[in-house]
């Protein structure tokens, strides 16, 4: 089972990928909120790796149930499931029709920079760094 | 308490190693080990226990469809290998960040309810779609379709 630091380097790599993709954000704005998404995934299990009663979401069902039932975890939930379900349109419905043909209908790219980076996983991220921050 | 003398108890201890024989009224019979028959009566209370909290689920979720009617084309409850999906198809394929929010807070109140302690649901709202993508969301199987959100 991965360790905390082994989830925090990869959220560090997924936020390296959406710095890259940020830079052309209107060619890749539907590959950020994925990317994102993977992002918070990683924040959320370095804190399970890190809770005695949990220690890994072995889905995406179990995390999400974890991260809902727990109230220390609610208001992680509460910007992460925005995350997901942004993720679920682009990689769900973006291209398995002509109907449907781009995510930017959904969100625009300037939504995803503001909203989905820079609200929705800038919350998880803050309320992990709460977590995770050693008390003294 | 009033006693009903009538009443003949028998005591099933799942600390007991010993085996039960069942005798069917059609006069078959079968053996299983006593705690196999006492999971078996837990899994029928439990089966009953879930239908409760099934109606009460599904009532829940029709009250939320109703506060959200002008932007909820159609609502569904399906059931998923890890449990239930409440999913809502939306009028528009424009992100709708109030209802998306709503849809959380129902979500977290469902999972944090003690009694509705056996039901394992998600909840996602798809921007407009169309049927098929629609239904590569849903159980073949079970799936639970509210008809009032039109």
């Amino acid at each position: 089972m991965p360790s905390k630091e082994c989830h925090l380097a990869m959220a560090r790599k997924n936020q390296q990928t959406l710095d890259y993709l940020l830079k052309e954000l209107d060619q890749h704005s539907a590959w950020v909120a994925t990317v994102a998404f993977y992002k918070a995934l990683h924040l959320v299990e370095a804190v399970f790796a890190t809770d005695p009663a949990i220690r890994h979401g072995h889905s995406h069902e179990e995390r999400e149930n974890h991260l809902k039932s727990t109230r220390k975890y609610s208001h992680i939930w509460k910007y992460y499931r925005l995350v997901w379900a942004a993720s679920v349109v682009d990689r769900y419905l973006q291209d398995r029709t002509d109907d449907y043909t781009s995510f930017s209908e959904f969100m625009t790219p300037q939504e995803v920079k503001v909203n989905l980076v820079g609200h929705w996983l800038h919350q998880v991220e803050q309320s992990v760094n709460a977590i995770l921050a050693p008390t003294s | 308490m009033p006693t009903n003398t009538a009443t003949r108890w028998i005591h099933l201890d799942h600390a007991d190693d010993a085996e039960v024989m069942v005798h069917l009224e059609s006069g078959d019979m079968f053996t299983l080990p006593l705690k196999a028959a006492i999971d078996a009566c837990g899994s029928v209370e439990n089966v009953q226990r879930f239908g409760k909290q099934l109606e009460i689920l599904l009532a829940r979720l029709a009250a939320w469809i109703g506060q959200h009617e002008d932007d909820v084309q159609e609502a569904y409850v399906t059931f998923r290998d890890a449990g239930l999906l409440f999913l809502v198809v939306r009028k528009t394929r424009k992100l709708n960040e109030a209802l998306e929010n709503s849809l959380t807070d129902v979500d977290i109140e469902i999972a944090q309810d003690e009694n509705l302690c056996l039901i394992k649901l998600s909840v996602l709202a798809l921007p407009q779609t169309t049927e098929e993508n629609v239904r590569s969301f849903l159980s073949s199987k079970i799936t639970f379709r509210y008809q009032h959100a039109q």
